[in-house]
């Protein structure tokens, strides 16, 4: 029998072959030319934007005076490189599919800089799979010099599947060592919890104020790019490139976004978990006055949500932290009145025994603490053994005491 | 000493004595040692020292020449012979000298590999601890996984892993593949069959990446004794083999006893239950001192055993914690802690599944059980290698169950001895399981104009591909085009692509395992019990439009056995064969089969104890068979039922003995019997086998055909029932009542002359 008919048996996935009347060549579609390098060649859209153009509720510019200080502040780490926009690129990735591993490939890289009063956009495109290397080495040129990368969601999946593409092309020598600021993880701090999602989308829906027209949903975008590929029909990719366009410039306002609110002072913003997120971020770099500010706001607007409980702990911390024992007194057995708290229990427990010299109190809290450990099981046992050589060590105090206030 | 009063005790006892087909004396065996070879680094020889080890066996001594001088090895080793050395040294040596070396050990299951990585963590930190040993599976958290790419210098893993998990991920694990040296894959013959072709697939799949990458490691793999070492090494991983099988380390004398329970129903061929002998045996060895291993057939005899055991000894006052059970699923801890206490002589007696089998050092005893043969000849020497430690006297039981292979290996032991075990075989160019492959390895590197992947023409392959949209041609390479990834869809263990899951609802819904879309309406129809890991699960729902089979955990005393309504079309004859009295072919066959009704089978006595419909649509499945047919004018007036019942019993017959030749269950090949076949006009038997595409079994069996006639002849004959029983020919209710009569003639017939 042939082989071929014994294939077919088997192997009985057809997916229907594209058919097209009339194929338009990307260059009448798209603002676009080939670009050669010494390893072929590959196809680049270059657009600019005024840096007045507005995309949702902000305009381009409004990111401007973004300064170091406001980006490690953020990120809540020193950064390598402080952030210079113009030794910065944003950059975004369309690829053949949502998982890594080498047979997922990048088709097209959008590069977004600023320079000069407008904003640039370049769009990479591999017209096809022989294209890869003069593309990858095409955008390892742009990279040269850049100091920063910015990106969304690129430090787990862009980023990463762009250097399995340099392995497999056997480039990785001549990739650049560039900070990473992921504008995912960033958002996920302010707004994780409040949002169902974080994803770009919902960000521009609920956050900038941009809604898209006629976007390509992203999970179409692999076959599309294959149908591309069958027929080269260029006006299949124009969906592409605008939906590459939109998360590039929803990048760069997002980035005003999350400046403005690290600039902002507590009084001027109304949102819970907005405030929440700063308090965090302030105490973690130690601005304790600040920190305070935020939190005590976002208590006050959080009125009685699941968030109010994460504050109030958040608040606990930060109270012991700067010795306000009172406030955290309160807030502590506030906790407790709402939830039953492990950790909560045990800080009030060592609250009263070092602090306050409240023994019995020490041991109310240490016993509650305690019997909720022995409820969750196995997974608390450590936690419970604390709690045991606590009470016991209460005890000994409390015996000593007993017999100190009987003797005199 | 106490093995001497064992010996004296079964002469003395009548009831035992009875049972005793034969026993032998297996001579003391002299180790044969050589020194320490020169080349290894001072480092690793001053280790060795300290472990006084000051000479090595002379099969360590060959395989580590070999490697030196750039050779891919097979190593056959027996139980206990020191096997691991034979690529620990090698590996290590190579570390020593180049930090940058990089090894991967390929074990079959998880457990083993965390065994061995607890041995390589004790070398290196004997050895200033910087050489880093990982394992790396499906429970590796996320953290670690970086550092092992970066820096593991010996990656231990599985072959499922390596499928799925590293090589589609090939760029991480760049700094692994450019400084490769060795692949060790240890238990080399347990990857044959289905699971062994796609192995053999996957480590094409890893010659293709290690190319990429420009290394070219060493191949080292270890087997238990097989018929092929050499032969399956180099089916299995593409590269010329040298077999090392002179085994070095001594070995005191063994007695090796064949045991055969008596029989209590000689009508339905019921024998004792071999688990209650065994039992009995047991009870003897442990309380004469004997430190003995017991191995049962599943996890459930397992529980019985420890259970019954320990009620004796707690009844004549010694402790019933001396006697343990030692299973698959215990942690690395639980074993070192049962390693231990039988060094120290507190555990007498443990009882243990076939997870011992697979190389998990427990050092030897004194005695050894064998409840039932294990199947292969390569796992019975495997157990009985159990016992026997140091020079002095051990003794093996083999312990039959009523089942025709069993008794014919109870009733010819000399056949047991003498022959040189199975061979493993495995097909990798088998198109469903290549052609799987052959889209991963698209997935991890473009394939190029006049590259080779298995023995079909690549090229069509890919132009095949290509047509159906799932690759692309650009110049001369194929480019993967597809969102998919295709390895999540093939599981190693089993042949198509097409699954049904196994859901157990028990506790948790978890997935417990798949079987294909034909063995699904024989293995997971609704009211099946379904066997994994030794347990019992009960099929409560069959979902067979999404694929799904939900499943209870069981314990009851009988299987299920679904009965098919079979239709066979020889597609193409590879070979064939007419002789005057037989025709014996083999080929590709078209099998549809729709399952009807199922019966509940007991065990031990093959007891009929009920029955149930099963209603699911027809399969149709493409696969090899091996046929024999006798000539139709040797027939001529012969009843019908007569010649019926004739194929029926001879098919039974030959669907058990065949695991004989194949190293494969019996479940892994199917018999049809046709009075007049379609395609032969003549009576015929064939013997499907059971996986899409097939494994090489039934060329093997065209092979063999006299030696399996004669070997099914012998079984009838040797069969002490008067008329057919399930022990030879299969229960009265298939063949009727002279069953046994009419199978004698059909293979008088066909074996009439020259065979
Ligand atoms: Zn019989």
């Amino acid at each position: 029998m042939e082989l071929k008919e014994r294939l077919a048996r088997i192997e009985d996935m057809n997916r229907p072959t594209q058919v097209v009347d009339r194929k338009s060549p990307l260059e009448e579609i798209l603002p676009g030319q080939e670009v050669k390098n010494p390893l072929g060649s590959c196809f680049v859209v270059t657009s600019s934007f005024p840096v007045g153009y507005k995309h949702g509720f902000y305009s381009l510019q409004d990111i401007s005076p973004v300064c170091p200080q406001a980006m490690s502040f953020l990120t809540g780490k020193e950064l390598q490189k402080p952030l210079h926009l113009h030794h910065a690129v944003f950059l975004d990735t369309e690829t053949t599919g949502l998982g890594s591993g080498a047979g997922t490939y990048v088709f097209m890289v959008g590069l977004g800089f600023f320079a000069g009063h407008s904003f640039t956009l370049k769009q990479y495109l591999m017209r096809d799979y022989d294209e890869e290397p003069s593309f990858l080495y095409q955008l390892l040129q742009e990279l040269k010099g850049v100091e920063t990368l910015i990106t969304f969601n690129g430090r787990a999946f862009d980023w990463p599947l762009l250097n399995t593409r340099f392995t497999m092309a056997r480039m990785t020598q001549a990739v650049p060592k560039m900070e990473n600021i992921d504008l995912l993880s960033l958002a996920r701090k302010f707004w994780r919890g409040w949002l169902t999602s974080c994803s770009l989308n919902s960000l521009e829906n609920n956050i900038l104020g941009f809604k898209r027209a006629n976007d390509i949903p992203g999970a179409e975008i692999p076959q599309r790019y294959f149908d591309y590929l069958q027929t080269k029909d260029g006006k299949l990719l124009e969906d592409i490139f605008s939906h590459n366009v939109f998360d590039i410039l929803s990048m760069v306002v997002l980035l005003s976004h999350l400046y403005s609110l690290g600039r902002a002072e507590a009084g001027e913003i109304i949102c819970p978990w907005e405030n929440f997120a700063l308090g965090k971020l302030h105490e973690a770099r130690n601005n304790y006055e600040k920190a305070r500010s935020f939190l005590e706001k976002a208590y006050m607007l959080a009125g009685k949500s699941s968030l109010a409980t994460k504050i109030m702990k958040q608040l606990g911390a930060l109270y012991k932290r700067i010795g306000e024992w009172e406030k955290a007194e309160k807030i502590w057995l506030a906790v407790v009145a709402k939830e039953e708290s492990v950790s909560t229990f045990e800080e009030l427990a060592k609250l009263y025994e070092h602090r306050k010299k409240d023994l019995e109190s020490a041991k109310y809290a240490a016993r509650r603490g305690l019997s909720i450990c022995l409820q969750k099981g196995y997974s608390a046992m450590d936690r419970a053994e604390d709690f045991e050589y606590r009470l016991a060590r209460l005890e000994r105090k409390l015996k000593k005491r007993r017999t100190a206030s009987f003797n005199s | 000493m106490s093995v001497q009063k064992v010996l004296e005790e079964l002469e003395k006892n009548k009831g035992l004595q009875s049972n005793i087909i034969a026993r032998f004396r297996l001579p003391q065996r002299k180790g044969s040692y050589e020194s320490i070879p020169d080349f290894l680094d001072e480092r690793l020889k001053g280790l060795l020292k300290k472990k006084n080890i000051d000479r090595v066996y002379s099969h360590q001594a060959q395989a580590l020449e070999m490697v030196q001088a750039g050779r891919d090895i097979v190593v056959v080793t027996p139980t206990a012979s020191g096997k691991t050395l034979c690529y620990n040294l090698p590996v290590l040596n190579s570390i020593l000298k180049n930090q940058e070396v990089r090894a991967l050990y390929l074990f079959p299951t998880k457990a083993l590999a965390q065994d061995q990585v607890a041995e390589l963590i004790r070398w290196s930190e004997d050895l200033g601890g910087w050489i880093k040993t990982y394992t790396y599976d499906g429970d590796t958290p996320a953290e670690v996984r970086r550092s092992i790419r970066m820096a593991g210098s010996i990656v231990v893993t599985n072959p499922d892993m390596l499928h799925s998990g590293i090589l589609p991920h090939h760029t991480k694990w760049m700094r692994l593949f450019e400084n490769l040296e060795y692949v060790v894959i240890d238990e080399l013959h347990t990857y044959r069959g289905v699971f062994g072709s796609h192995v053999a697939n996957v480590l094409r799949r890893l010659h293709r990446i290690c190319e990429f990458y420009g290394s070219q490691p060493r191949i080292i793999c270890t087997s238990a004794t097989i018929a092929n070492p050499g032969q399956h090494g180099e089916k299995l991983t593409g590269r010329d083999m040298v077999v090392i099988d002179e085994n070095g380390s001594p070995q005191g004398p063994r007695e090796l006893i064949f045991y055969n329970p008596p029989v209590v129903n000689a009508a339905l061929g019921i024998r004792r239950s071999s688990l209650l002998e065994a039992q009995k045996l047991a009870k003897e060895f442990i309380k004469a001192g004997v430190q003995t291993i017991v191995f049962a057939r599943s996890r459930l005899q397992t529980e019985i055993l420890i259970t019954y055991l320990r009620r004796i000894f707690n009844k004549v006052g010694q402790e019933g914690e001396k006697i343990r059970g030692y299973r698959g699923g215990y942690l690395p801890r639980q074993r070192r802690e049962i390693e231990r206490d039988l060094r120290q002589g507190k555990i007498k007696g443990v009882v243990s599944t076939n997870a011992l089998e697979l190389g998990i050092d427990i050092g030897t005893l004194s005695g050894a059980i064998l409840t039932g043969y294990p199947g292969t000849i390569a796992s019975t020497w495997q157990q009985v290698g159990r016992a026997g430690r140091g020079s002095s006297l051990s003794i093996a039981v083999i312990v039959a169950s009523s089942s025709p292979l069993d008794q014919f290996i109870i009733n010819n032991p000399s056949y047991f001895l003498e022959r040189a075990t199975e061979s493993a075989l495995i097909n990798p160019d088998n198109l469903v399981i290549l052609i799987s492959h052959i889209k991963c390895a698209a997935f991890e590197l473009p394939f190029q104009e006049g590259e080779e992947f298995g023995a079909h023409p690549l090229e069509e392959i890919l132009e095949y591909l290509t047509e159906k949209n799932i690759l692309r041609k650009v110049q001369d390479r194929w480019f993967w085009m597809s969102e998919q990834y295709p390895a999540d869809d093939i599981s190693l263990r089993s042949a198509s692509a097409d699954n049904f899951v196994i859901i157990d609802k028990t506790k948790n819904a978890r997935v417990i395992g798949e079987v294909d879309r034909f063995s699904a309406q024989m293995l997971i129809h609704e009211g099946a019990i379904y066997i994994h890991e030794s347990k019992q699960y009960h099929i409560d729902r069959l979902d067979y439009d999404q694929e799904k089979a939900y499943a209870r955990e069981v314990e009851v005393d009988y299987y299920t056995d679904a009965n098919m309504a079979v239709d066979l079309k020889v597609l193409d004859v590879f070979a064939s064969d007419k002789r005057e009295q037989v025709n014996r072919a083999y080929g590709e066959v078209m099998v549809a089969a729709r399952a009807t009704v199922y019966k509940k089978i007991k065990f031990y006595s093959h007891e009929n104890v009920g029955w149930g419909d099963i209603n699911l649509p027809q399969e149709e499945m493409h696969t090899l068979a091996y046929w024999l047919s006798l000539p139709a004018c040797r027939v001529q007036g012969k009843d019908k039922d007569l010649i019926q019942s004739a194929l029926m019993g001879t098919a039974n017959l030959l669907q058990n003995i065949a695991p004989l030749e194949l190293m494969c269950d019996p479940g892994d090949i199917r018999v049809l019997a046709q009075v007049k076949s379609p395609f032969t006009g003549e009576p015929t038997i064939y013997l499907y086998e059971r996986y899409p595409g097939g494994v090489g079994f039934s060329e093997k069996l065209f092979d063999c055909h006299d030696r399996l006639l004669q070997q099914v002849k012998q079984v009838l004959r040797d069969c002490s029932c008067p008329r057919g029983c399930p022990s030879c020919v299969g229960p009265m209710e298939e063949v009727g009542e002279k069953g046994k009569d009419n199978a004698l003639w059909f293979l008088q017939e066909v074996m009439d002359s020259g065979a």
